[in-house]
């Protein structure tokens, strides 16, 4: 009799994963690159510029082919962009062409969901993100903070298992950031979803995240930390003495590649 | 009538003061010349005498008719042209292997100034309407394929990837996403290739036609008659002018998103 008990999969899992580019010559970003993401986590990549946090993302998106390796989400090996994993950069990428209802429709209306059923989670997803009144506007017509509010909303509206966030909130002033995080979080706790959000924002990554992987200058090498903050969290946390000196640890490893 | 009233017209006034003063400059120059220079009347007519010769065609018809034929020419070539320079500028510009084998061909033709193709049309083709469509056709072609290909090769890698993040695919991913973030740059070529087929048009229409604007300059210089060349080249400045403008205002109108996002096309 077999007593074995199958253990499924996480979620996403980095096998051995190498990233190379050739640009001239051969440059290495990630080398042998192993590692493990459990569904419904919000992971933060935390990493000195240049170490490959940017593309260890568009890889995982099916962007750029890893050159060794493979990327695995729910056992499968990611080949290309797909659906099931939603991508919000910095640069927000909206189609300047559409309106903010449209954007946020694009995947529904590629999907050929009903006009109803579109119209619905579109409305939904103005509601959550604050920009009823902004439905017919167009990306230029808005400010940064509420682009990036419209890109959340357009890769959210296929409701994917995995959602990626290149430094989303990078070019946004400290209030809108702040904004954008309580958004993050609410639209999280909504959807059941796991998050890689890559930031150089050690702060950010403590206030967001149930863990952190802190990637080092070093080819692939780095390392996981468990945020010991429950959840939810307060405003005003990042003041307490007990995040400071943990946000003051994480600045030290994360400045020292320890 | 209120101040708003009075506001709002002299606005008006100010705007069409705008418009005109140029135009009006060039015919007080163009005036004082013919009259104070000693230049012989029959060289260089004064402006009211052309302001007749201009009445005159258009009362007898002969320029309504000889506009509407110069047009119809150039609206085919430019539909011709326009179309297969947006096909093929789809294909070179995202095909790499079109791009290969036909762009170094394309850009070959493209340094020809599209004139300089009208008497091998003439020769091959003869002197009917096929040849003038050809001619019009070629001087459409080339600025819509540059500026498609140009538009479609060189939209964000960014916006490609959010749309295949978001299910686009083939069909979608062309008609939803390329063409819409290339079409600036489409809209410049057309808007090049406007005035490229009424240029050619008209060196058509001179090298051998029976009716257009062409035809009536040429007749007009045959006979002599300055005021006449004159009053054709009004019309075609006009025509210039008036397709410009027209197809910005309809540009604008129906893509309003890319007076947000680029310089006016």
């Amino acid at each position: 009799m077999n007593n074995a008990v199958s253990v499924p999969e996480p979620l996403l899992v980095f096998d051995d994963v190498t990233i190379a580019y050739t640009n001239g010559s051969v440059v290495t970003v990630f080398e042998r690159f192993s590692f493990a993401v459990e569904e419904r986590l919000f992971l933060a990549v935390l990493g000195p510029s240049g170490c490959g946090k940017s593309s260890l993302l568009h890889a995982t998106a099916g962007f750029i082919r890893p050159t060794a390796g493979m990327i695995r989400m729910k056992g499968k090996s990611i080949s290309e962009p797909s659906i099931e994993i939603g991508f919000v950069s910095q640069r927000y990428a909206l189609f300047p062409w559409l309106s903010v209802e449209g954007n946020i429709a694009f995947g529904l209306r590629s999907q050929k969901r009903p006009e109803t059923e579109v119209l619905e989670s579109v409305d939904s997803l103005l509601d959550i993100i604050g920009l009823a009144a902004q439905r017919h506007y167009y990306p230029d017509q808005l400010s940064g903070g509420m682009q990036q509010r419209v890109a959340l909303a357009r890769a959210m509206a296929l409701n994917p298992p995995l959602l990626l966030l290149d430094e989303p909130f990078a070019a946004l002033d400290t209030e809108t950031r702040r904004k954008m995080q309580d958004l993050l979080l609410r639209l999280w706790g909504v959807r059941a979803t796991t998050i890689l959000f890559v930031t150089h924002d050690v702060e950010e990554a403590l206030l967001l995240a149930d863990r952190i992987l802190l990637l080092t200058a070093v080819r692939g090498s780095g390392r996981t930390v468990d945020v010991p903050f429950r959840r939810p969290r307060q405003r005003g946390l990042e003041h307490s003495d007990a995040f400071q000196e943990f946000r003051t640890r994480m600045s030290l490893q994360f400045e020292t590649g320890a | 009538m209120d101040y708003h009233d009075l506001y709002s017209l002299r606005a008006i006034v100010r705007r069409v003061g705008k418009v005109c003063a140029p135009f009006l400059l060039v015919i007080g120059i163009w005036a004082m010349a013919s009259r104070l220079s000693g230049i012989n009347p029959a060289l260089l007519p004064r402006p009211m005498e052309v302001a007749n010769a201009l009445k005159d065609l258009l009362v007898s018809g002969s320029l309504i008719w000889d506009l509407l034929w110069s047009l119809r020419r150039a609206a085919l070539g430019l539909a011709c042209g326009g179309a297969l320079g947006l096909l093929v500028g789809t294909f070179t510009g995202r095909i790499g292997a079109f791009n290969w084998l036909l762009a170094p061909a394309f850009n070959g033709f493209r340094a020809l100034p599209p004139v300089a193709i009208v008497p091998l049309v003439v020769v091959w083709a003869g002197l009917g309407e096929p040849a003038k469509v050809f001619i019009t056709s070629w001087a459409a072609f080339f600025p819509v394929w540059l500026n498609t290909h140009a538009g479609v090769s060189s939209v964000d890698k960014m916006i490609i990837w959010a749309a295949r993040s978001l299910g686009a695919r083939r069909e979608r991913l062309l008609f939803a996403v390329t063409f819409p973030a290339a079409l600036a740059q489409i809209l410049v070529g057309l808007r090049l290739a406007i005035s490229s087929t009424l240029i050619c048009v008209i060196v058509a229409e001179m090298t051998g036609a029976y009716v257009g604007l062409g035809y009536r300059l040429q007749t007009a210089y045959l006979v002599f008659r300055v005021d006449r060349m004159l009053a054709c080249m009004v019309v075609l400045g006009a025509v210039g002018a008036f397709s410009d403008r027209l197809f910005n205002f309809v540009a604008s109108r129906a893509f309003p998103w890319i007076a947000l996002t680029h310089d006016r096309p």
